[in-house]
């Protein structure tokens, strides 16, 4: 097994371990199952279906909880080996600053799918059982997956900088706060501030800034049918899919190269 | 004389503006064992983690077993090397056999190593226990442990007794000594002056970033004029003092004892002092010798650096390789 594998592997096993993985699984799975059957209650439909309203009621809860769990997997990723005295001890067996940066995003981000994958089981199979399209849930799954992978990376950014473990999980839940709801409430305030009138590519550009948008956008595009974006008069404002995942991809390498250099530059 | 295992010259280092480390020069062969002493702060840790690679240095050369170390290390000159950081605490829901084995992984080393290097330092037993009931004292033989996976032929030591029990410590340092009659070269930074005192062959004393001096200890208490002291006392007020002793002042006379005395002289010169005393030993009362060691010496390098502000200077007879 290579060092990269090797640091990966035992991320899982460390969170399998201390029961990590089970406790927040368990949590997730019933958040999930308690929005999937209310989510759309307040139309009086109550239950999981076989149509999209599960999976749309699903990425209001995943698009709060995912990036959280993210952050909180990966903010002391490297911090917390730096407290431990265990940093200097890896880096100096041969690994390479990078490698240990990738492990550490691997194996967090197969500990986070796990999560993913489990908490989201129970309302899948119901909706599958009832009619629902496989694929859509599995891109669904996998979006989730590459949306925590993005916090996760963004996670281990934070954790390359040099503070306490407690100041940086004060700053990973800032980060939170700011990118999964403040940022949004911020454009809000902005469209109403100016009666709607900034430009499309403006606000196209500001959704560009943000993961969370970016997923929302994507899911609601690519994996609901009926075109939500459309319905709620969103259609027009929305960047293209390419511009989307091109976003989504700079947000998955950016934060990561950055630790990378972070790191080797203290070196 | 065999490739040195480590030569360091004209290492340099700073943090931002501040200098770190200047001018290190430092060779070792197979088998040697150095003490790097020096306050907190002085750039010990830097000059470890400069030869571990952590570090980058601003200027100079390091080279492991005669080859010059580049930037980006290639795995082969990594194995050279054992680590021991200051205190480390691993991970504490691993047990230290599944510790080990990550680390033998990494080192790319068999897996029989771990067995080896558990018994080694006396943990076998206790190597299915997760780390974090470890004692301080047992994740320090862990370290170990872990710094000896590969079979490295220059171990560098960061504090490495801190939290060991007596017991420990003398493991600790028989294990290093019998890793020194195989060949392998031992770096251990402290500022335990007592404990390596006695186990060092050489001892490198950094003070500001410099090694203000370098040598066996002998050579290096001999250099800077470090003393013995005799305190004696008579067993008759009025008994006669031999040879040129006859010339000292006692320091006190006790009721109806005889006076005491005290003689402060090059370490080389005390056999001859002690010679004529014995000589005479009927009339002694108490005869105490203390020779000034690692601790006085040391005091002596820091106070006389704060109060002429420069760590380099220093008395005729420095040793410096």
């Amino acid at each position: 097994m290579n060092a990269l594998l090797t640091i990966a592997a035992k991320e899982v096993a460390d969170h399998l371990r201390n029961g990590w993985v089970l406790t927040v699984s368990v949590a997730f799975a019933l958040f999930a199952v308690i929005i999937a059957l209310a989510g759309y209650a307040f139309t009086g439909q109550v239950g999981v279906g076989g149509g999209d309203q599960t999976l749309v009621s699903l990425i209001s809860l995943t698009i709060y909880l995912v990036p959280l769990l993210g952050l909180l997997l990966g903010y002391d990723a490297i911090a917390g080996e730096s407290e431990r005295g265990t940093l200097d001890l890896l880096l100096s067996c041969p690994l390479t600053a990078v490698q240990l940066l990738l492990g550490k995003w691997l194996g967090l981000v197969t500990v986070l799918g796990a999560v993913v994958v489990l908490g989201l089981a129970v309302p899948a199979g119901l909706a599958i059982a009832h009619g629902a399209a496989l694929v859509p849930w599995v891109g669904f799954l996998a979006s989730n997956v590459w949306l925590g992978a993005i916090f996760v990376g963004l996670a281990i950014l934070l954790s390359t900088v040099p503070l306490e473990r407690g100041t940086l999980v004060g700053l990973a839940l800032a980060v939170w706060l700011t990118l999964v709801i403040l940022f949004d409430l911020g454009l809000i305030g902005l469209l109403v501030a100016t009666g709607g009138q900034v430009p499309t590519v403006v606000v196209n550009a500001l959704f560009l800034l943000n993961p969370t948008s970016l997923f929302r956008f994507l899911t609601l595009e690519t994996l609901v049918g009926g075109g939500v974006l459309s319905q709620l008069g969103l259609g027009a404002q929305a960047p293209s899919l390419a511009a989307l995942l091109g976003a989504l991809l700079a947000w998955s390498v950016l934060p990561l190269a950055l630790g990378g250099h972070r790191l080797l530059r203290n070196r | 004389m065999s490739t040195p295992i480590l030569e360091v010259t004209a290492l340099a280092k700073g943090y931002g503006r501040r200098p770190v480390l200047r001018g290190i020069d430092l060779r070792l062969q197979p088998g040697e064992h150095l003490g790097l002493v020096g306050n907190n702060g002085q750039g010990k840790t830097t000059l470890i983690r400069l030869i571990l690679g952590l570090l980058r240095p601003d200027a100079g050369e390091i080279r492991l077993d005669g080859r010059v170390v580049p930037a980006r290390r290639p795995p082969e000159l990594k194995r050279l090397l054992g680590y021991l950081p200051e205190q480390v605490r691993f991970y504490p829901n691993l047990s230290g056999r599944r510790t080990l084995a990550m680390f033998a992984r990494l080192k790319q080393v068999p897996r029989s190593e771990v067995e080896r290097v558990l018994e080694r330092v006396g943990l076998t037993e206790a190597a299915d226990r997760r780390v974090k009931s470890f004692s301080k004292g047992m994740r320090q033989r862990l370290g170990l442990a872990q710094a000896l996976l590969g079979q490295p032929r220059l171990l560098l030591l960061d504090e490495p007794t801190n939290g060991l029990d007596p017991d420990g410590i003398q493991m600790f340092y028989a294990t290093l000594q019998e890793l020194r009659a195989q060949g392998v070269a031992i770096v251990t930074a402290s500022h335990l002056l007592s404990e390596i005192e006695s186990r060092v062959d050489r001892l490198a004393v950094l003070h500001e970033g410099v090694f203000t001096h370098q040598g066996t200890i002998p050579a290096l208490l001999a250099a800077e004029g470090m003393p013995t002291v005799i305190r004696f006392a008579l067993r008759e007020p009025r008994a006669p003092l031999p040879g040129a002793l006859a010339r000292l002042d006692p320091l006190t006379v006790a009721n109806g004892k005889g006076p005491a005395y005290e003689v402060r002289l090059a370490q080389a010169q005390r056999f001859d002092v002690l010679g004529q005393l014995m000589a005479h030993q009927e009339a002694l009362r108490t005869l105490v010798v203390h020779d000034a060691g690692l601790e006085e010496l040391f005091r002596r390098i820091y106070g006389r650096s704060a109060e002429t502000g420069d760590p380099t200077q220093s008395t005729a007879g420095e040793n410096r390789s």
